[in-house]
């Protein structure tokens, strides 16, 4: 923990439990630090007086405001913090929660649609991603929603999460597939 | 130590294997290989992890690159393991010395395999006995390797129209004479519909062709007006039979095709009764009402009007091909040029005209959806005044419906017009060379008109036989879709042999049960408890903490995840459901009625009880004197959620029905609902009646019951974390004692606010 940057070992623990209660109201960006302590912890320290020592960032609108909107939850899953906007952060505590909303959240970008296939209310899609080469299965229409005119996102049988970003940018063969078949 | 439940072992490709081999130290033994589809970085490729009986090691699929194990650890060195799951992925993090280190990623394809993963590779951690048991779902097609539609599911590109036919078919098997007769009488149709082109081209040929005087080919003695009657009468005879035949014809195709649909809807409602609630939580219940009545009327339409249709077309066409061939096989090559482009263009419409009908199908189902929303939810949208919104909102469905029905349409229009344009410049060319050759004399008028007569009648069908693909391929997506419902196992089914339990004790014990809603979210954890006969047990818990879910697994609605649970000492698994059922009764929170009568709704469960033992049914549970009072005392008629009763009588109603039932164990979901504090104390009159000599699970939020309970279980987040009476668990000061606490403050508010916070508490002290 010393070696982590900027960081001084807080004096204020409670570790009689290990946990300690949300306060009533959540803290706010300006109030509090969040870096890694040990490696793959995320801790908070709400000005430096006081320590969550295992803390998780969620999304609290993940499709419609995926980069705002963030509620940093304890063990208990109650709110310790909300922050409105990661800009109000300090540079090391938002690089510290944007890599953890990057880990949590798996949303791959569709950027190419190489076949749709629709069978019997089973929709069976190839797509290229900015992970990779896919393939998966969507039941019905329920799962294909459109966030706006353009942005449509995906969920599969199995609740992997597919994107298009803007489907009019994609190539005409895509284009082609996405307005014919969703 | 290999048997399967100890070691997962998957296949690797053989690059892989050889360096896995190599890997290895002496003596170091595989117990599990598996691979998953996201890499450390989240990219869709494969990795491979590797537990040995030492270590943890990872691979990317050929064995190269990053090679011998680039996560590296000493089983020595971690705690434990355990998944993660995330949104759109998953992991499984071992914690070694104070700090979780993810091993491995995986996409939400993958859960359940890595769930029993991890639990191996915690076992092994700890030197546990290693039990990995348990089938991983099937995601893909045995035959054609295709993802499947649900885990388990069925593949629909392996189920083709033809087995789909003879799946119908099967239903019409009992009919089999009506059937023949309906084949034979097609059969005779068709010859009687290929007559009178022919008599037309004889009347051309032998009588109006004949110059005065001249002697017809093979006439009647040389009179023309005797062959000319002769030939008449005969296309008028052939009328009249063919206007008879189609009759009957007709009339036993819907005869028939309506019976087969009958049994079809009946085989359908059956299954949807006996299928298990985990079917039902996936499900809204307005796209299973249209299986109910859309696709088995589609599948009718087709069966009543597509099948003989079909089969008199197809009887037809080879009549008529063969006559064609007969009369002059170079015209008849001439017709079937066109063929091959109305194949290859009809085909390419077909696709579009398909798409674009499926749109329209699914907009219509949301748009019934829909409105089905709106009309039972109508006390919301009033309440909130959003018909407004509801309205725009369905505006735009029905505009959206309107779209799908004008693009299927305007693609059917082309697709026909195609059809019919393709298969007119086959007639034309048959006017030209057939007209060519009546010049030449080496085919007569006669033939000529008959053979464009017959022609018309290959084309007609042809023409719908496009129309006829909509339908059938209509009727056989709403045949999978209801088939898929028939198919559907009821989850959970009796064993082959069930233990019976008439007369069911009711002692209750989970013996460190846990269950999952979903895999790899566990609801419940070991939980254990052991419920003496008639012991009253008090569920207690936060929203979510599975107080409902223990008791839907104590009635079966779902099979218990892990652990066992067990009645008089059998597993619940090996009692016949009817038993079980039989003897366990529910009182739900929201308790449902049918449209019937009060007593007919009181007797659901035993429906031979009689009127005086509904009576002393409702005495027992204070519902006898207000039924008496109404007008139509216990003939009342009640409709669906008995929207004529107040909440306490809807209550001690569905506890008259329970205590009809008798069931030996009893669960009580209460009702928080607020009602004046006279019908709070018949209620619990009620309650108290009903749950004497019964094992019973109260969800209670009362006091009042929670005290008449012999013992209180306090849930949180799945785990039992308290039980013993009201007293002890007051004087533990633990979870118990602190709800108390928050209700007893939040209740004191209340007071000082006289009342008026909660309008529904309010009306507890005002009225009456």
């Amino acid at each position: 923990m010393p070696d982590e940057p900027g960081v001084e070992a807080p004096d204020t623990f409670e570790f009689e439990t290990g946990i300690e209660n949300a306060p009533v109201e959540p803290y706010q960006a300006s109030e509090i630090r969040v870096f890694r302590a040990p490696k793959n912890t995320v801790r908070m320290t709400v000005r430096d007086e006081r320590s969550y020592i295992r803390v998780r960032p969620v999304n609290a609108s993940p499709m419609a405001h995926s980069d705002r909107y963030v509620s940093l939850l304890d063990i208990k899953n109650e709110e310790v913090a909300f922050i409105k906007d990661l800009n109000d952060l300090d540079e090391d505590s938002r690089k510290v929660i944007e890599e953890e909303l990057a880990h949590r959240y798996l949303r791959a970008t569709i950027e190419r649609v190489n076949s749709i296939q629709m069978e019997y209310g089973v929709t069976y899609w190839d797509v290229m991603t900015d992970r990779g080469k896919r393939e998966f299965v969507i039941r019905g229409h329920e799962n294909t929603h459109w966030a706006s005119d353009s942005r449509l996102l995906l969920t599969d049988v199995d609740g992997n999460r597919f994107e298009v970003v803007d489907y009019t940018r994609l190539d005409a063969h895509s284009i082609q597939l996405i307005e014919t078949n969703v | 130590m290999t048997d399967t439940t100890t070691t997962y072992k998957e296949r690797m490709p053989d690059a892989l294997a050889d360096r896995c081999r190599e890997a290895l130290r002496e003596g170091e033994s595989v117990r599990i290989a598996a691979a998953t589809d996201l890499t450390e970085d989240l990219r869709f490729e494969d990795r491979w992890l590797v537990v040995t009986d030492q270590r943890l090691l990872r691979f990317d699929s050929n064995g190269a690159g990053t090679g011998n194990g680039d996560a590296s650890i000493e089983l020595s060195d971690a705690k434990s393991a355990a998944v993660e799951e995330l949104v759109g992925s998953g992991r499984i993090n071992v914690v070694i010395g104070n700090e979780d280190v993810e091993i491995i990623r995986y996409t939400p394809s993958q859960r359940a395999k890595f769930a029993r993963i991890a639990r191996g590779i915690d076992q092994l951690i700890k030197e546990d006995p290693v039990d990995m048991q348990g089938e991983v779902d099937k995601t893909r097609c045995d035959r054609c390797g295709r993802l499947l539609p649900e885990p388990n599911g069925i593949c629909s590109a392996c189920t083709n129209r033809l087995a789909m036919m003879q799946r119908i078919a099967r239903y019409a098997l009992p009919f089999k004479g009506k059937l023949a007769l309906m084949v034979f009488l097609s059969l005779l149709f068709t010859l009687a519909e290929l007559g009178p082109p022919y008599i037309m081209g004889r009347i051309i040929d032998d009588v109006l062709g004949v110059p005065a005087g001249g002697v017809p080919a093979d006439g009647v003695a040389g009179d023309p007006f005797a062959f000319l009657y002769l030939l008449v009468v005969a296309y008028a005879v052939i009328r009249l039979v063919s206007f008879v035949l189609e009759i009957f014809k007709d009339r036993l195709s819907v005869w028939l095709g309506g019976r087969v649909i009958v049994s079809v809807r009946e085989d359908l409602y059956e299954n949807l009764s006996r299928l298990s609630m985990k079917f039902y939580n996936k499900r809204q219940v307005g796209s299973l009402i249209s299986r109910v009545s859309n696709d088995t009327e589609s599948m009718m339409w087709f069966l009543v009007d597509g099948v003989p249709y079909i089969l008199t077309n197809l009887l037809l066409l080879v009549g008529i091909l063969v006559l064609l061939f007969v009369t002059s096989w170079q015209l008849t090559l001439m017709v079937l040029i066109p063929i091959p482009l109305l194949v290859i263009g009809g085909g390419y419409f077909w696709v579009r005209l398909i798409r674009a009908f499926r749109t329209k199908y699914y907009r219509w189902g949301k748009l019934v959806g829909m409105a089905g929303e709106m009309l039972s939810s109508v006390r919301v949208v009033k309440t909130f005044v959003q018909e407004k919104r509801e309205m725009r909102r369905f505006r735009s469905s029905n505009e959206g419906v309107f779209r799908g029905d004008y693009e299927s349409e305007k693609e059917a229009a082309v697709f026909f017009s195609t059809v019919s344009m393709l298969t007119s410049s086959g007639l034309i060319l048959v006017w030209y060379y057939g007209g060519s050759a009546v010049i030449d004399e080496t085919f007569t008028t006669g033939a000529l008109i008959m053979f464009i007569a017959y022609l018309w009648m290959l084309y007609e069908p042809l023409r719908w036989f496009g129309e006829l693909n909509t339908w059938s391929s209509r009727a056989m997506s709403g045949a999978e879709k209801v088939f898929e419902i028939v198919d559907t196992p009821a989850e959970t089914e009796d064993r082959d042999d069930p233990v019976e339990i008439k007369d069911m004790k009711g002692e209750v014990e989970f013996e460190g049960v846990g269950f999952a809603y979903e895999a790899g979210k566990p609801v419940l954890h070991d939980i254990s408890l052991h419920v003496q006969p008639g012991e009253m047990i008090g569920l207690v818990g936060k929203s979510g903490s599975g107080k409902t879910t223990m008791t839907n697994l104590l009635c079966r609605f779902y099979d218990i995840d892990d652990g066992g649970l067990k009645i008089d000492g059998v597993p619940i698994r090996d009692i016949g459901l009817k038993d079980l059922r039989r003897q366990i009764g529910v009182v739900l929170q929201d308790s449902y009625f049918f449209s019937g009568s009060i007593a007919e709704n009181i007797r659901y469960s035993s429906p031979d009880a009689s009127l005086e033992q509904i009576m002393r049914a409702a005495r027992t549970a204070n519902a006898h004197d207000f039924i008496c009072a109404k007008p139509d005392g216990y003939d009342t008629q009640i409709g669906e959620n008995g929207k004529e009763l107040s909440g306490g009588e809807k209550q001690r109603i569905a506890i008259a029905r329970a205590i009809i039932h008798d069931p030996r164990i009893l669960v009580l979901d209460e009702a928080t609902s607020s009602v004046d504090t006279h019908t709070e104390k018949l209620i619990q009159e009620a309650i108290a009646n009903l749950v004497k000599g019964r094992t019973t699970f109260a969800i209670a939020h009362r006091l009042s019951t929670l005290r008449r309970a012999d013992r209180l279980v306090v849930l949180d987040a799945g785990k039992i974390v308290e039980t013993g009476t009201h007293e002890e668990l007051l004087d533990m000061k633990g979870h118990f004692y602190r709800m108390v606490e928050t209700q007893r403050a939040s209740t004191a508010v209340m007071a000082v606010g006289g009342g008026k916070a909660d309008p529904n508490r309010g009306a507890n002290g005002h009225t009456n």
